[in-house]
């Protein structure tokens, strides 16, 4: 019966050396994604949030306004609520552009407004209003250009012109290209 | 009819450009225009823009066609031309090059045709050129068959 006994004692301790080892496995995998979590998130965060960018002769050149502005490390991405961002010129006035929500790329090249957005400039002398509405834009501030592949309203009395896809330009000269499906309205006084 | 220049225009094309600086909207691709019961066709049309008016409406195609309808019941006036120039505020249509208005029993060829598009009256030919000849061909009333509209 003792050589059995000897036996078991050997498997007991290889139960409990198996059991300890997936133990160990466990929490280190725990750790590992935890520690992920941890990696996509702010480092730091602001709410109320305002940014102005000045020519090189001192004139205002952009502005952007958020609820809030949050900055992710892993990826450097700036992640906006309810952006409004505004584009100066000398002659006529800014262009503004809100949306839902915004993402400003790692090199800030590239601006992603998600869900509704909407364009906007005012009526100057010499100047018409034009309203743009419609989604997820792409902007580039850099080149003052701004698209969407989603349908898109461009009001500019007298005329309501509405298509699908949008390239603008909103630098001079200033231009508004719809891509397919157009259909424009003219009142007549 | 008379009202229709009271109407919006509407129209339908494939693409469309607004370029702020010279005020001018631009449609391209299978465009059609309408407003009230006068219908354009063209592969082009250039909207120009005054005072935050559509002044001008400028029509290109190979070519660019038009009717209308001059009073309830009545037979449709239909025309053609490379270029249609259309002045909204002064109900007038301006057919340019190898221009022709079917009107009834009678068609009008020239180099110019003015539309009155209020009062249905066309106007072929200019004063000012000779080049601008008009070719003008009435059906005699009982041989009139019912001109195939282009």
């Amino acid at each position: 019966m003792s050589y059995l006994e000897g036996k078991y004692n050997y498997v007991i301790v290889a139960v409990i050396a198996l059991l300890s080892w997936w133990l160990v496995k466990l929490t280190v995998i725990d750790s590992m994604s935890s520690r992920e979590g941890v990696a996509h998130s702010a480092d730091y965060f602001s709410s109320g949030y305002t940014k102005w960018e000045m020519a090189k002769t001192g004139e205002l050149k952009t502005k952007l306004l958020a609820d809030k502005m949050l900055h992710y490390k892993d990826d450097g991405t700036i992640h906006l609520d309810k952006p409004v961002m505004s584009f100066y010129n000398a002659k006529a006035p800014p262009w503004v552009i809100q949306s839902e929500t915004g993402i400003v790329s790692a090199d800030g090249k590239t601006v992603f407004l998600n869900g509704k957005a909407v364009v906007d400039r005012a009526k100057a002398e010499g100047v018409s209003p034009v309203t743009i509405n419609t989604s997820n834009l792409k902007v580039n501030p850099e080149t003052s250009y701004a698209e969407t592949a989603d349908w898109a309203e461009l009001i500019s009395s007298p005329q309501r012109t509405t298509g699908t896809g949008m390239k603008l330009v909103y630098v001079e000269p200033i231009r508004v290209e719809l891509l397919a499906k157009v259909r424009g309205k003219y009142e007549t006084k | 009819l008379e009202t229709d220049s009271d109407q919006p225009i509407t129209i339908d094309s494939n693409t469309a450009t607004y370029d702020d600086k010279t005020a001018t909207s631009i449609y391209t691709g299978n465009v059609i225009s309408i407003q009230g019961s006068i219908h354009v066709n063209s592969d082009k049309l250039v909207v120009y823009f005054k005072d935050g008016d559509a002044e001008k409406l400028v029509f290109t195609g190979n070519r660019a066609k038009f009717r209308q309808t001059p009073n309830v019941g009545a037979k449709d006036i239909t025309g053609e031309a490379l270029t249609g120039e259309y002045y909204p505020k002064k109900n007038l249509l301006v057919l340019i090059d190898e221009a022709t208005v079917w009107q009834g029993t009678g068609a009008y060829s020239s180099k110019l045709i003015e539309y009155d598009s209020k009062n249905a009256v066309v106007k072929a030919g200019s004063k000012e050129s000779d080049s601008a000849r008009v070719r003008v061909v009435l059906q005699p009333k009982n041989k009139a068959q019912a001109k195939p509209t282009p």
